[in-house]
């Protein structure tokens, strides 16, 4: 039996959501190679997959921390008017409106309180927590992470902290020898880790300890970016940029179709027959030498992008590439502007996708 | 009005008492938590470990091994130099007994005899080289898998050459695996598993250590986490933000581990509501609703007797005095705020120092939306 551990992005997960979604995902990608649904089911069966949900907590501080400002607000009635008051209406205003739901709300909040508030450490303790409980349970050769978006920054943080070159038996600080615990793999689906750490000041991705090898603490390393994900357009991150990286152990998958109105849905990612059968792979003894040749890879693959979304996403690609380098210059604000106005038209051509009257899905990041 | 202040005072030591107690209940279930330490048990494998042959008779085989290797860790009952040599002299009989006892189980039937003998031996030349070179190499670890595009089979991993993988057999090559398999979905990765598990048994009892040292240290940063997020003050997003940047610069989060909550929180613009008191206004005008903004404050929140103060600026109309004055602010046991405003007098008045006592003390403790809505209503009413 293998653990699995899922760590989800930005936004609103309800706990075992995103269970759901791998399992949906993983029958997907997989059907296009025609393994039977006993095969499937018998892959599930030697995995043991749990999702790190720390959704609830954020949603639970937005809600803390709206509520207060909206309280306090209200609470300006009591006093009559002077600059006092105004200052005090304008500071509640950060506050307020914190869990409205929209897109700034839930995922550009959840990257702030991520990065730029105690919430971050917090919840990297947790983590480290679940990580050294798996490693113990199952050995850390038979655990496996899926991180998604924001997650995997959680993930990449996590690891460098957790994994130490002058670790001390004893010496009352959570840390693992590099090299000798590497956990089995790790996949980072739309990978912002390099994004992040601009503004959180963690470790930057390309000098940190997440990586694999003798001075790492992963065996092997997937990383997938879609081709019209916006997030994965900012700050590329490339594991084979990172001095240390093992060549055969690090791979990066792109993926070109665009299955939902929504390119940065964790569902879709799984779902990309290449991942798929990879992931069942790794994470089971399912015998899958039969289709994992390249050509069978290629094949499905094909048959997979075969009902993608027209490809007028690809307008927007060209719009934002000049922000796919690494310029240090880039600055954060400009890349809050830029996903904005990517997601934002992405919505207008759904809307018009939608009013050719053709079927059309969306979804949670 | 002068029986208020005595009704105040009275109600902040009925607190402060309070507070003692609460405080008490905390250290005692600390001290509670610190003496859950969990046995360590090394060398042993588990039940179900234990039921499968393969791996019970490799690990049997490498049980010294084992133990000789936590020894030479945490420096046990024998010397890191005695268990040096020691385990040196015996790596090539626990090499010799090991292979003897897969070919005996396998029936020299397993497929591929040659390679895997090969890479066992490979194995244990690593270990005694990581005995030798403690600095240059890892605990060598046998994994099962993929690497790159080609197919299954056992390696030592990412820390080691690629070139010393031994791939492993088809179920048609192997009649041994073959018959062990699960089902007629399952490649031969299962069975060679065991294999691995067994051979990385000499390692169980230093990977155990180590979890056990981990699991404990990451629960109690854990604990002191939810500590603080539920007893420390409430802060803002500002408050949040700002604090954040303030620990960060003052080096209290490190670069290279994970560390507990900081002892001291920081408050920026921060927003309340206060009940001010003020003895030269006329009767009916003394106490008054009024509003507060903490420029800048911090807060002990976990010192012996938690408390905090900060820099303020107090805004009412009064009659006498000016609108808007500074202040300063206090804060007890994470909980409880007053504070003195300095007046400004008008209309001949002389300057004079308010007293006042935060909405946090109304509130007993974090607010809900519920509860700041009920204390509003309240304050509405003076």
């Amino acid at each position: 039996m293998k653990r699995i551990i899922l760590i989800h992005g930005m936004g609103t997960h309800p706990k075992g959501n995103m269970k759901e979604e791998f399992k949906r995902g993983m029958k997907t990608g997989l059907s296009q190679f025609g393994l039977s649904g006993g095969q499937i089911e018998f892959g599930f069966s030697k995995m043991d997959v749990i999702e790190y949900n720390f959704s609830e907590f954020f949603d639970e501080k937005r809600k803390e921390l709206a509520e207060y400002a909206d309280a306090t607000r209200r609470g300006l009635s009591v006093s009559p008017s002077n600059w006092v008051e105004r200052v005090h209406t304008e500071v509640t205003k950060v506050g307020q409106g914190l869990d409205d739901g929209s897109m700034l709300a839930t995922s550009w909040l959840d990257v702030a309180l991520y990065c730029n508030t105690y919430l971050g450490e917090m919840i990297r303790s947790q983590l480290a927590t679940l990580l050294c409980q798996s490693m113990k349970e199952f050995g850390n050769d038979k655990v496996h992470v899926v991180a998604h978006s924001l997650g995997t920054s959680l993930l990449h943080d996590t690891l460098h902290k957790l994994f130490r070159d002058d670790s001390e038996f004893r010496d009352g600080i959570s840390d693992y020898p590099v090299g000798e615990f590497n956990i089995e793999s790790v996949w980072w689906l739309a990978n912002v880790s390099r994004l992040t750490s601009l503004v959180s000041g963690q470790k930057k991705p390309y000098e940190s300890r997440a990586i694999n090898g003798r001075f790492g603490c992963i065996e092997h390393i997937v990383n997938v970016a879609n081709k019209y994900d916006p997030f994965t357009w900012l700050r590329q991150y490339d594991p084979t940029q990172h001095p240390q990286h093992v060549p055969s152990y690090t791979r990066n998958i792109e993926q070109t179709s665009v299955k939902s109105w929504n390119p940065h849905k964790f569902e879709n990612y799984v779902a990309h027959p290449e991942v798929a059968i990879r992931m069942i792979q790794r994470f089971s003894t399912l015998d899958v030498s039969r289709y994992i040749s390249d050509e069978s890879v290629k094949e499905a693959v094909s048959l997979y992008e075969a009902d993608s979304l027209p490809g007028a996403v690809e307008e927007l690609g060209r719009q934002i590439r000049p922000l796919t380098g690494d310029p240090d210059s880039i600055k954060f604000k400009d890349i809050v502007t830029a996903v904005k106005k990517v997601f934002d038209e992405v919505n207008e051509l759904k809307e018009e996708y939608e009013r050719d009257n053709k079927p059309a899905e969306g979804g949670e990041s | 009005m002068k029986y208020l202040r005595r009704i105040i005072y009275t109600l902040i030591c009925v607190m402060l008492f309070f507070s003692f107690n609460t405080m008490a209940e905390g250290d005692e279930n600390g001290d509670k938590k610190k003496g859950k330490t969990k046995s360590i048990a090394l060398c042993v494998l588990t039940e179900r470990e234990k039921k499968d042959e393969i791996i019970k008779g490799i690990f049997e085989i490498n049980k010294p091994l084992c133990w000789k290797l936590v020894d030479y860790k945490i420096g046990g009952h024998v010397s890191k130099l005695v268990a040096h040599s020691e385990v040196v002299e015996s790596l090539e009989e626990y090499k010799n007994e090991t292979l003897n006892f897969i070919k005996e189980k396998t029936g020299n039937d397993y497929g591929r005899q040659v390679e895997l003998i090969s890479f066992i031996e490979y194995f244990y030349t690593q270990v005694g080289e990581k005995i030798e070179n403690p600095d240059s190499k890892t605990w060598p670890q046998v994994k099962v898998g993929s690497v790159g595009n080609s197919g299954i089979g056992l390696s030592l991993g990412s820390a080691y050459d690629l070139d010393q993988r031994f791939n492993l057999p088809s179920r048609e090559e192997s009649r041994y695996f073959k018959e062990r398999v699960d089902s007629e979905f399952e490649s031969c990765e299962a069975p060679f598993e065991k294999i691995a598990d067994g051979l990385n048994g000499y390692r169980i009892g230093y990977d155990e250590m180590i979890h056990q040292d981990n699991i404990y240290t990451s629960q109690v940063l854990e604990a002191h986490w939810d500590k603080y997020d539920k007893k420390a003050r409430v802060q803002t997003l500002l408050d949040l933000m700002a604090d954040d940047s303030i620990n960060k610069w003052r080096g209290h989060y490190k670069d290279d581990h994970l560390v507990g909550p900081p002892k001291t929180q920081y408050f920026f613009l921060h927003p309340t509501l206060i009940y001010e008191w003020i003895e030269e206004e006329p009767d009916g005008s003394k106490d008054k609703a009024s509003l507060a903004l903490e420029i800048f404050g911090f807060n002990r929140w976990d010192a012996r007797m938690p408390w905090g103060a900060s820099f303020t600026l107090v805004g009412s109309d009064r009659i006498n005095f000016d609108p808007v004055s500074p202040a300063v602010s206090f804060y007890l046991f994470n909980k409880y705020s007053f504070g003195f405003s300095f007046r400004n007098g008008k209309n001949g008045f002389d300057d004079e120092v308010g007293f006042y006592v935060n909405f946090d003390l109304l509130s007993f403790g974090r607010e809900t939306k519920k509860g700041y809505d009920r204390h509003i209503e309240k304050l509405s009413r003076f």
